[in-house]
């Protein structure tokens, strides 16, 4: 139904969100860097982008900024397991702020992920 | 600063050794001169010039003493300070290592127990789903092998339900047939009759006209004695005839009566083959019921394994959700480990720093330091530990629902 790209530096979380969204039909896209994901959404018709916020070089912030500029149609869920700056400024929020349409905190359910997509497809 | 001051203090031994030395030679070059030592004034040069000595190597050891002094104590407060906050800032960043340690530890724990919890619950979940699954399995094939005449449920359903019409039809065409004949028959009957009555009507005119004819030989006496024979002879005729009339009406009579009896016997056997289409009819009726109570089970246990497949579902949807706890761990511990590394850097640099606090005795400018410096480059390298450090990864203690937050 949608080509979605799925950006995180551990191979675990792409499996287990991978798994999830081709039972629903969809073309799932994998990065495990920042850097790879940029060429990917450069080569490839992507209609969401679920990133990782803490990665080693790009990190998911600097993704999502990167990202909106160059397709600002693009659909993006943030997740994270709440880590911040100091410990007041939580990445999420802020992810939110500079382009993200969802935020997703860890541990994250498989239903919240397919409902999570399928609300931003439909609208 | 403890080896510069050994040093100092090796110096200022000798220099006073030194001095004795030159006390005992100056005191063997007088005695070789042969000075009279009783002599007063030459004694008291004599002791004049050694406290003179003495005098002037104390005063120089306190003239090398004094530059000594003061940078020290600076050096020293200032390397106390540096090592207070050092200390400080160390016990800040391992007190914060401590607690991301125990939020690593935390998470593990609570992962763990979590999938133990989830598999345990998948395996238990299962074996009752199989379990059920079998005794469903045993139910329908038992009731499938203990009918009597081993037929399939479904063949004696099947072959009750085509003898239950056969029957049926066949009653159906017989007693149209029946009907019909004997609605031929009543007409028939009724014909006959008719022509029976017709013949009655005869049979009592040529009556009447053998009683005239035997009146009217009588009158004509003898001449008419043959008419008279003749006339008789057709009455006899007309008696027999209306006897023939009867009979003919007594034996349609008997006809008419054993249709009737053959009606009944039919409406027996209507009657009997009522009683074997009820009955197969109950038969039916039971064999649904136990299709039906079968179904029910069938049914209940598909509910049953369907309450038990929603729990499997939550059972992997918490695995899922605790599985993610590697990924949160690796970051926390590559955070550890980085704030590790700052430290080290921090306590080679701030070593560096305390190094260069202790005071040169051979430059002149030692003095002048401003030792504040020092402390000021101490608190730079901590802020830049602080900045280094400060992007923590995870916040959660544990693998919990977390809300999705949709805008």
């Amino acid at each position: 139904m949608a080509n979605i790209l799925v950006v995180d530096d551990e191979q675990n979380i792409r499996n287990i969100l991978r798994d999830s969204l081709v039972k629903d039909n969809h073309e799932v896209f994998e990065a495990c860097t920042g850097i790879e994901a940029s060429a990917i959404l450069n080569s490839k018709n992507i209609q969401v982008l679920i990133t990782d916020l803490v990665m080693p070089d790009k990190t998911g912030l600097e993704l999502i900024m990167e990202i909106k500029e160059q397709i600002p149609e693009l659909n993006i869920i943030a997740i994270s397991g709440g880590g911040g700056i100091n410990g007041r400024f939580d990445y999420l929020p802020i992810a939110q702020l500079i382009g993200a349409n969802n935020i997703i905190r860890k541990p994250f359910s498989i239903a919240e992920i397919k409902q999570t997509v399928a609300n931003l497809l439909h609208s | 600063m403890g080896v510069r001051d050994n040093k100092l203090f090796a110096i200022n031994n000798t220099a006073v050794l030194a001095g004795l030395l030159l006390f005992a030679a100056s005191c063997g070059l007088l005695y070789q001169l042969k000075l009279d030592l009783n002599n007063s004034v030459q004694l008291l040069a004599i002791h004049m010039i050694w406290l003179l000595l003495l005098v002037w190597f104390s005063r120089g050891r306190h003239t090398t003493k004094q530059p000594v002094v003061s940078p020290f104590k600076d050096a020293f407060h200032t390397g106390l300070e540096i090592s207070t906050m050092a200390e400080q800032v160390l016990k800040n960043q391992y007190g914060l290592m401590d607690g991301e340690l125990s939020q690593v530890n935390n998470l593990i724990h609570d992962a763990t127990e979590k999938l133990s919890i989830s598999f345990h619950t998948m395996e238990e979940q299962s074996r009752t789903q199989e379990n059920l699954v079998k005794q469903l399995i045993s139910n329908v094939t038992q009731k499938a092998n203990n009918d009597e005449n081993s037929k399939s449920f479904t063949e004696e359903i099947s072959g009750l339900v085509t003898m239950f019409s056969d029957n049926i039809n066949i009653m159906s065409d017989g007693s149209n047939k029946l009907v019909h004949a004997m609605n031929k028959l009543d007409e028939r009957i009724a014909t006959i009759d008719r022509f029976l009555n017709e013949i009655d009507g005869i049979s009592e005119q040529t009556n009447l006209l053998a009683l005239n004819a035997a009146i009217e030989a009588a009158r004509a006496g003898d001449a008419g004695r043959g008419f008279s024979v003749v006339a008789d002879e057709v009455r006899s005729l007309s008696l027999r005839s209306h006897g023939f009339s009867r009979q003919i009406r007594d034996t349609f009579k008997d006809a008419k009566d054993s249709m009737k009896t053959a009606s009944k016997i039919v409406g027996t056997m209507a009657s009997r083959d009522m009683s074997m289409t009820l009955q197969s009819q109950n038969r039916i009726t039971e064999l649904m019921q136990d299709m039906d109570a079968l179904n029910e089970e069938v049914a209940d246990k598909l509910a049953s394994t369907q309450t038990i497949s929603h729990r499997i579902h939550t059972a992997v949807v918490d695995a899922v959700k605790s599985l993610q706890f590697a990924d949160m761990s690796s970051q926390l511990i590559a955070h550890v480990q980085k704030r590790i590394g700052a430290i080290g850097l921090y306590s080679v640099q701030v070593e560096s720093v305390l190094d260069s606090t202790v005071p040169n005795n051979e430059s002149p400018e030692t003095s002048q330091i401003d030792y504040t410096i020092y402390k000021e480059q101490v608190m730079q390298l901590s802020n830049v530990m602080d900045e280094t450090v400060r992007n923590k990864p995870v916040s959660s203690q544990e693998i919990s629902e977390q809300d999705v937050e949709l805008f």
